[in-house]
C-alpha cells in the first residue's frame, strides 16, 4: 500500500491525467485510480471531492451536472485548457523525481 | 427494516446540520453514495450492508466537513475582503466628489447632472459582470483580446471627443464645463468594461460564474 502522503501529494496529477482521457465523475475517477494502481492508491472516497472543488476554483477544471444511465443527477467533470497546462506542469516535476530517483537506485544495485 | 432513502436522506441531513450545507456539495455527495451503494448491491449485499459499507469508505463525517471548510472558507474570506473594498472604494470616491463639487460651488442642478456622471460610471463598473452573459463569447483567444484592446481605446477615444466637440459648446455658461466634464470618465468605464467582458472566454465566464442561468 502506498503512504498517505504520497497519494495525497498524487491526487491532483492523478485526477487530471484521467480528466484528459475523457470526462468523468468523482466515483468513476476513484473506480478507474483503484483499478489502474491495482488497489494500490487508496482514497478515502469523501476527500476526492474537496481536491475536485479546489482544482475547479484554480480553474483547472469545469463541472456540469447531467444524467447517469439511472436518470440520476450526477457532475461530471472535464479539463479546462488551464488544466493541460498544469498537467503539462505536474508532468514535467514528476518525471524529474522519478528520474533522479531511478538515476540514484541505478548507481546503488548497478 | 431498512429504508435505504430514509437512511440516506438522514445522512444528508446529519452532513447538512455539520455544516456541509450547500446543496450542489451534498447532491454530489448523495450521488457518490447512490453509486457506491448500487455497485456494491449489484455484487450481492444487501441494502444496509451496501449502505454502510458505503458510508464508510466515504469516510468521516468531521474529516469531510473540516475538508470543505478549507476550501469554501478561503473564498468566502477573500470574496468578503474584496466586497469590503469594494464598499470602502465606492463611498471614498462619492465623498471626493462631493466635496470636490462643494468646492467648486456649483448650482443643485450642475451637482446633478456632475454627481449622475459618477453615479454612471460606478453602476457601469460595478455591475458590468451581470451583462456579461448576455455578450457573445470570441472563440479565438487573439480575436478577443483586439477586440477588448480596441473598446478601451474606443473609450479613451470617445471621452476626447466629448472634450474636444461637445463641452466647448457649453463654454458660455458659468461653471456648466467643469459639472459636464465629468460625464468624460464615463465612456472609458463603460468601454473598459466592455472590453474585459469580451476579451473572457466561456471557460473565464465559467469561472467567475458569469454565465447565463
Amino acid at each position: 500500500m502506498i503512504r498517505k502522503e504520497l497519494v495525497a501529494a498524487s491526487a491532483e496529477p492523478l485526477i487530471l491525467a484521467l480528466l484528459s482521457e475523457s470526462e468523468s465523475y468523482g466515483y468513476a475517477i476513484l473506480q478507474a485510480i483503484k483499478n489502474r494502481s491495482n488497489g494500490q492508491l487508496q482514497w478515502t472516497d469523501g476527500m476526492l471531492y474537496p481536491v475536485l472543488h479546489r482544482m475547479e476554483r484554480k480553474g483547472w477544471i469545469k463541472a456540469r451536472w447531467g444524467e447517469s444511465e439511472t436518470g440520476r443527477k450526477r457532475k461530471y467533470y472535464s479539463l479546462k485548457k488551464d488544466g493541460k497546462k498544469a498537467q503539462e506542469r505536474h508532468r514535467d516535476q514528476w518525471l524529474k523525481v522519478h528520474s533522479v530517483l531511478a538515476g540514484l537506485w541505478k548507481e546503488k544495485y548497478v | 427494516m431498512f429504508d435505504l432513502e430514509r437512511a440516506i436522506a438522514e445522512w444528508r441531513e446529519q452532513l447538512a446540520s455539520d455544516g456541509i450545507s450547500p446543496p450542489e456539495v451534498l447532491d454530489e455527495l448523495e450521488s457518490h453514495l447512490r453509486d457506491d451503494i448500487e455497485q456494491q448491491m449489484r455484487s450481492g449485499l444487501s441494502p444496509q450492508q451496501a449502505f454502510n459499507a458505503a458510508l464508510q469508505r466515504l469516510g468521516r463525517r468531521d474529516a469531510l466537513k473540516t475538508e470543505f471548510k478549507r476550501i469554501s472558507g478561503r473564498t468566502e474570506v477573500l470574496e468578503k475582503l474584496m466586497g469590503l473594498v469594494g464598499i470602502i472604494l465606492v463611498g471614498f470616491i462619492v465623498w471626493m466628489s462631493g466635496y470636490t463639487f462643494l468646492q467648486m460651488e456649483l448650482s443643485p442642478s450642475e451637482q446633478i447632472v456632475a454627481y449622475a456622471a459618477v453615479a454612471f460610471t460606478l453602476l457601469t463598473a460595478c455591475a458590468w459582470r451581470y451583462a456579461v452573459p448576455f455578450l457573445p463569447v470570441i472563440a479565438s483567444r487573439g480575436k478577443r483580446v483586439t477586440v477588448g484592446l480596441i473598446c478601451i481605446v474606443l473609450g479613451v477615444v470617445f471621452s476626447n471627443l466629448f472634450c474636444h466637440f461637445i463641452l466647448p459648446h457649453f463654454e458660455s455658461h458659468d461653471r456648466q464645463i467643469p459639472a459636464l466634464g465629468f460625464w468624460a470618465v464615463f465612456p472609458i468605464a463603460l468601454f473598459a468594461c466592455l472590453g474585459l467582458a469580451l476579451m473572457m472566454s466561456a471557460d473565464d465566464r465559467e469561472h467567475w460564474k458569469m454565465r447565463r442561468a
